[in-house]
């Protein structure tokens, strides 16, 4: 039961161009709109796929660029999200009490990983953004726990890929920059923005086989 | 190796989890019908996963989890229900990460999911390096206690205590489940659990990783073994092997806390051990 399948998933306009089953990807910066942009790139689902994603303030900007990217949000995307936050819309919105309760969000999860099993099989899993989860806790153990049990986990257990996105200007009252690191190496691959504009972003790209490339992509 | 695991629940549905369970190789269930008897199993002996039903003659499955909590160890948990997480009151564990497995649609999911759970480790609080597996034999392969290295270290921590007139310094291997110390300057320390530890953050990044204030810092300020040993600032080094793995860190540690400026960080960069 534990699969890793033949066929990578797509990677629209990033220089990562295609990620094998299991695959993480972190994604840090301080430009929240850059951060949603090209962690849309990452969780849109194409066909016979479906998204989900765990989603804080901001997640709104996700589900449009996803839409923009193939308009699938409608159908194909479930977000989990704090009661009375969230998207406009998307194909499904799941509420939990509070985003802190990392406890019911997991479970949440697990039960829109099981919907999906039955139906597409195959899907992305996304949480947007950690670092808003970060500043909700007493203790970031607590997320580092989540991240273990339920994400990390999902990736490896089924036909998924996963991305992770952190606003590294957020206070969270601990050293982002340390955090980001200990994230970083776990994660299979880890894109750093750089620098933010209206149409590109700068990237640092590094993990498997990649060594801090610098990228300029279009969005 | 066998590893057991509780399951909890009545009839037809203990049955299906005890099943499931048993068909993997080494696992082995011990089996409760109620909250009180799952609670009197955990206190007896640990056990290596637990799967429980929802509903329970004398309580939830969540009082099941709370009990679990209480023992000190954290096995990890499965729900295993028909009842729709939003249904579940989980609110005496908050921070406590449980999966949940649908009864209807994942039944025949449960035995692989407990087995991946157990070897994966998943519930533990800190992140692991994408080389762990490879790290952890290094760390075995090297033996370094029984290495004529201990007058070295013990003048290594001498000097960095010294040196940045830090309370303690030492040396520290992180293990896969605990950090044992190999040296230390000022005191004496027992190997701690890893998920208490600061080393196992330290470890996972190139620079060194500096706490100024333990109880400013979200990832720290909750510990309370950091809050009972009175530790308050924390600077980590790595200890890496000439293949690159990371197997611990060379430290300092104060019981107040202190800034530690960009001079200092820089000085303390070249205790780091390759």
């Amino acid at each position: 039961m534990s699969v890793r399948a033949s066929e990578p998933f797509d990677v629209v306009s990033l220089p990562i161009e295609e990620l094998d089953s299991g695959s993480s990807v972190l994604v840090s910066g301080s430009d929240v709109d850059a951060l949603a942009s090209v962690f849309a790139r990452l969780v849109a689902p194409t066909s016979r796929e479906h998204s989900i994603v765990v989603g804080t303030d901001g997640v709104d900007e996700v589900v449009r660029t996803t839409d923009r990217l193939g308009g699938r949000a409608a159908d194909d995307l479930t977000v989990l999200t704090e009661s009375g936050s969230g998207p406009r819309r998307a194909g499904t919105i799941k509420s939990v009490d509070s985003i802190s309760d990392l406890t019911q969000l997991g479970m949440s999860l697990s039960e829109s990983v099981s919907d999906v099993n039955q139906a597409a099989g195959r899907f992305r899993s996304g949480v947007f953004l950690c670092s808003d989860i970060c500043e909700a806790v007493n203790d970031i153990r607590s997320v580092y726990q989540f991240l273990n049990t339920r994400f990390l986990s999902d990736l490896r257990r089924h036909e998924a890929v996963g991305a992770c996105a952190v606003d590294t200007d957020a206070d969270v009252r601990t050293d982002m920059d340390s955090v980001v690191s200990s994230m970083a190496s776990s994660f299979d691959f880890h894109l750093e923005i750089r620098n933010a504009g209206r149409r590109e972003v700068t990237l640092s790209v590094s993990g498997e086989h990649r060594d801090m490339d610098r990228v300029t992509v279009s969005l | 190796m066998e590893r057991r695991v509780l399951c909890v629940g009545i009839g037809e549905q203990l049955n299906e989890m005890t099943t499931a369970v048993e068909e993997r190789d080494d696992l082995v269930v011990v089996e409760a019908n109620e909250v009180d008897t799952a609670e009197a199993l955990l206190k007896k002996e640990p056990v290596a996963a637990v799967v429980t039903a929802h509903e329970l003659p004398d309580g939830s499955g969540m009082d099941v989890i709370d009990a679990v909590e209480t023992t000190g160890t954290s096995p990890p948990c499965v729900l295993f229900t028909n009842a729709s997480p939003a249904d579940i009151n989980t609110e005496r564990a908050e921070t406590v990460t449980v999966e949940y497995l649908r009864r209807e649609t994942d039944a025949s999911r449960l035995g692989f999911v407990v087995e991946d759970m157990i070897s994966h480790d998943v519930q533990a609080g800190f992140m692991t390096p994408q080389d762990e597996g490879e790290r952890l034999d290094a760390l075995e392969s090297y033996n370094i206690e029984s290495l004529p290295v201990k007058d070295s270290f013990d003048r290594l921590t001498d000097l960095i205590a010294d040196r940045f007139d830090a309370e303690l310094a030492f040396i520290g291997l992180v293990d896969r489940d605990v950090e044992r110390f190999v040296s230390c300057a000022g005191g004496d320390l027992d190997p701690v659990p890893r998920e208490e530890t600061m080393c196992t953050h330290a470890i996972l990044q190139q620079d060194v990783m500096v706490v100024e204030d333990v109880r400013a810092d979200k990832r720290f300020s909750e510990n309370e073994l950091l809050a009972e040993l009175g530790v308050r600032f924390y600077a980590g080094a790595n200890l890496t092997d000439p293949d690159g793995h990371t197997i611990g860190s060379v430290c300092v540690i104060d019981m107040e806390p202190r800034e530690f400026s960009s001079e200092e960080r820089a000085h303390y960069r070249s205790t780091q051990i390759r």
